[in-house]
């Protein structure tokens, strides 16, 4: 299409009158924009870690019924909430009957850990699939991946009264209480 | 104050982006540094962390915000400039 002065006149021209430079500045500003709207969210979350570490983590803890002792087979796991209704922790029954219990976040990036027994069921561990992170399940301690470096799993204390299986409390770091 | 042209002013513009890109990445890698020492149960970097990935979100702030007003300003010249010369 042209206009009387013989200059091609596009009609998209008409919709988005904005030229390239002016639309590249456009797009190269906002773009700033929302970058330092990430960079404030980023020191949010430095600033939300911060207060969170205020927080004193220690206490006295309830005893918790997690199930019966028949609930759970051998080599089977479950999921319940301890110490308080934010925490997950995992309740194993290992391979030999024996019932172990762990906070479920990996003290890497806390990501949920797992139990897992290869198959010929002599090989018992906890696992966190995120990096291919790997826990000794008679401590809790990291073997393999980058948990290896960190603390290990929060143990939970059990005991078993009248075929139930009771959280008691947490052990110290390094399993013991 | 010495007035950037267009063309510096587009490069001035994409030197910021630049830097607060970097600012981000760098504070990127300081929360998940923070967050990894948090669960293996260092709470003592926390704070160092937090003041120092919130001077990098000031300081880019900053510099987005003068760079803007910089630019509007010299917009508002330039565009007076024309209307004195369409004036002339
Ligand atoms: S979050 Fe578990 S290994 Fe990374």
């Amino acid at each position: 299409m042209s206009d009387e002065s013989g200059c091609v006149h596009e009609k998209w021209r008409e919709d988005f009158p904005i030229g390239k430079d002016a639309d590249e500045q456009i797009c190269r500003r906002d773009f700033i924009r929302f970058l330092t709207l990430v960079s404030g969210g980023l020191a949010l979350g430095n600033a939300s870690i911060w207060l969170k570490s205020l927080r004193p983590v220690e206490g006295t803890f309830d005893k918790l019924e997690v199930c019966k002792v028949t609930d759970l087979e051998p080599g089977s796991w479950t999921v319940f909430q301890y110490p308080d209704a934010k925490t997950p922790s995992i309740l194993i029954r290992r391979e030999s009957g024996e019932f172990v219990a762990f906070h479920q976040k990996c003290p890497h990036l806390a990501c949920p850990v797992s139990y897992e027994r290869s198959a010929d069921g002599r090989g018992e561990q906890i696992s966190c699939h995120c990096h291919n992170g790997k826990f000794d399940i008679n401590n809790g301690q990291g073997v393999a991946g980058p948990p290896r470096e960190l603390r290990p799993l929060r143990m939970v204390l059990l005991d078993i009264e009248n075929d139930r299986v009771f959280a008691t409390g947490l052990a110290d770091f390094g399993g013991k209480s | 104050m010495k007035r950037l042209t267009a063309s510096g002013s587009a490069a001035a513009a994409t030197a910021r982006l630049v830097i607060v890109a970097a600012l981000c990445a760098f504070q990127y890698w300081l929360l998940a540094t923070t967050i990894e020492s948090h669960h293996a149960g260092n709470h003592r970097i926390s704070l160092f962390t937090f003041i120092v990935s919130m001077i990098c979100f000031v300081s880019g702030a900053a510099l987005v915000v003068t760079g803007e007003t910089g630019e509007l300003a010299t917009r508002k010249i330039a565009s007076k400039k024309e209307g004195n010369q369409d004036d002339g």
